[in-house]
């Protein structure tokens, strides 16, 4: 390879090393706040007996389950159909609380700060499209 | 919104520029390369179809090199 | 070279080259296809083929851009670089079924063109966090296409070697956009400490070795440069070997005539002419230190050309170097009787 076209490799690595490093920094410092409770699955549910809400739509039903000694309060979302959108994710009250995944059921705990202020709001969100897919209020 | 039509417009420009690439590039890799490339004229099918997507893209550039080059004797 | 362009000029080497390649992705698509239907059992195929195809034409790019620093590094690592092309073509094809997979879940099902919807139905182009990372990947992708679709010889001859070369850098921009797709997209969703750190050793193990291959080529020609510089106006006269202990090689250079002698680990070159009745010094030895006439027995340091006292008689004298146990002279001679260090070797 001639020397100049060297050179030019050597300033472009030069550059990649200061931008890059920097900008895996910038992306890691703007990551969502990481998600401590972990999507529960049909198999892996308790499922806890009485239902205090439902709520449908064409896609979606929602039903809010009562606590007991073994479990918190749990909000059940049950995908009718597939997604449209490869990843959709949960918002409760406008904090992140998990992604809903195939069509089935899924679980999230609800702790009590949760279930304090109604009423609760409930978004499912398109993160790549930026796009609300469904909001839905319950009031206790 | 102005900034949408503006991508409307480019897509559609760059899908315009790939149709008109990939015609003038199969003539380009059977026909035309041979002006300024005799070392295709032996070439397979295979070679000159290998070749389509290359020419499909850069089909302006291989163009440009056609019409600089003067038709020789055959 | 042929007079014609074949499809690929095949050979063993390169065959067995595709087999490993196209071994390895198997095997990477078999054990990541495993690894997510055990810890996602709910996956759809759709997403399993986008995480897969995604993942391993990210890991193909970094083997690629590990072969070149790696080979100028160490010239054992040169059979990787055999059929690298084989590699980028194989790394655009497995990466445009992760973006048509893409195109196709993301942006195929409303009423806009899939690439328009591409464009527009993230317009956070000013944002970081939200910054839509699928625009970054189509770019990337583009650039492979141009590297893989330019990758037969007729494009090398016909774009002309420094603009094919020119092209084909644009690799790195496709990385950084790649790392940028990755660390904006996948590792925003996901928040997957995993794909971070590997990510993150990725970039270090690739800047790394580019910084360090073109220091070290830079380390090369700064040392290729001085060698030119130090032995300007010398020329290359023979090696150490070949002039015996004690006795001299003669040479012309510029019309000088020359005698070079080798005594004791050390090189000097004096004028060749004896100065007493013009006998031809180089053909003499070095006796009891000092070079003697085969003639009449006239005799000379070898150093500086002058006879030992009381005579006067003094011969011009020439620099001399010891490089890579080759003897190098510069044939501009000194006054004669100057002083001149010996070349040591």
């Amino acid at each position: 390879m001639k020397p100049e076209l060297r050179h030019i490799h050597r300033r472009i690595w030069q550059l990649w090393a200061l931008l890059l490093p920097l900008s895996f920094g910038l992306a890691v410092l703007v990551l969502p706040t990481k998600v401590t409770q972990p999507v529960l699955y049909d198999q892996m549910a308790v499922k806890t007996s009485k239902i205090e809400q439902t709520q449908e739509t064409d896609w979606l039903r929602v039903q809010i389950r009562a606590p007991d000694e073994m479990m918190p309060r749990q909000l059940q979302i049950v995908l009718k159909k597939p997604l449209k959108v490869p990843v959709a994710q949960v918002f409760w009250q406008n904090v992140y609380i998990g992604r809903l995944g195939a069509k089935g059921t899924h679980y999230f705990l609800l702790d009590s700060s949760q279930v304090a202020n109604p009423p609760y709001h409930l978004d499912i969100r398109d993160p790549i499209n930026k796009a609300v897919l469904q909001t839905i209020t319950f009031h206790p | 919104m102005l900034a949408v039509s503006w991508v409307y417009w480019l897509v559609f420009a760059f899908y315009g520029y790939l149709i008109v690439g990939f015609l003038v590039g199969l003539w380009l890799v059977f026909i035309g390369v041979h002006r300024f490339d005799r070392q295709m004229q032996s070439a397979t099918w295979r070679t000159r179809l290998l070749l389509l997507p290359g020419a499909a893209a850069l089909w302006v550039f291989l163009l440009y090199k056609w019409f600089k080059t003067p038709p020789h004797e055959t | 070279m042929s007079n014609t362009y074949t499809t690929v000029q095949w050979n063993r080497q390169k065959r067995r080259y595709d087999k490993i390649m196209v071994g390895g992705m198997a095997l990477y698509l078999l054990v990541f296809s495993l690894l997510q239907l055990r810890f996602y059992p709910n996956v759809t195929p759709e997403t399993l083929i986008i995480r897969a195809t995604g993942t391993l034409a990210f890991l193909m790019l970094h083997i690629i851009l590990c072969i070149g620093p790696l080979t100028r590094l160490n010239h054992r690592f040169m059979p990787l670089l055999y059929n690298r092309r084989h590699l980028g073509v194989a790394t655009f094809l497995v990466g445009a079924t992760h973006g048509l997979f893409n195109l196709v879940q993301f942006h195929s099902l409303g009423y806009i063109d899939p690439l328009v919807s591409l464009f527009i139905s993230n317009t956070h182009y000013l944002s970081w966090q939200d910054f839509p990372f699928q625009v970054l990947g189509f770019f990337a992708l583009l650039i492979l296409f141009l590297m893989a679709a330019t990758s037969h010889d007729f494009w090398l001859k016909n774009l002309s070697p420094a603009t094919w070369k020119k092209l084909h850098m644009l690799v790195y921009l496709a990385y950084a956009l790649l790392v940028l797709h990755v660390m904006l997209g996948a590792v925003q969703l996901e928040q997957s400490l995993s794909w971070i750190g590997l990510t993150g050793a990725g970039l270090i193990l690739i800047v790394g070795l580019h910084l360090s291959a073109a220091t070290l080529e830079k380390k090369r020609l700064l040392a290729q440069a001085q060698a030119d510089a130090i032995l300007e106006g010398f020329f290359e006269i023979c090696q150490v070997e070949e002039i015996a202990e004690n006795r001299a090689k003669m040479v012309f250079l510029n019309g000088e005539n020359i005698a070079v002698f080798k005594y004791k680990d050390s090189i000097s070159a004096v004028n060749n002419i004896c100065r007493h009745q013009h006998g031809p010094i180089g053909e003499g030895k070095i006796i009891d230190g000092c070079i003697t006439c085969p003639w009449h027995g006239y005799q000379y340091y070898p150093q500086n050309g002058q006879s030992p006292p009381p005579f006067t008689e003094k011969l011009e004298t020439y620099d001399v170097k010891v490089v890579n146990g080759k003897v190098w002279v510069n044939p501009a001679p000194y006054p004669a009787g100057t002083e001149r260090p010996a070349a040591i070797f």
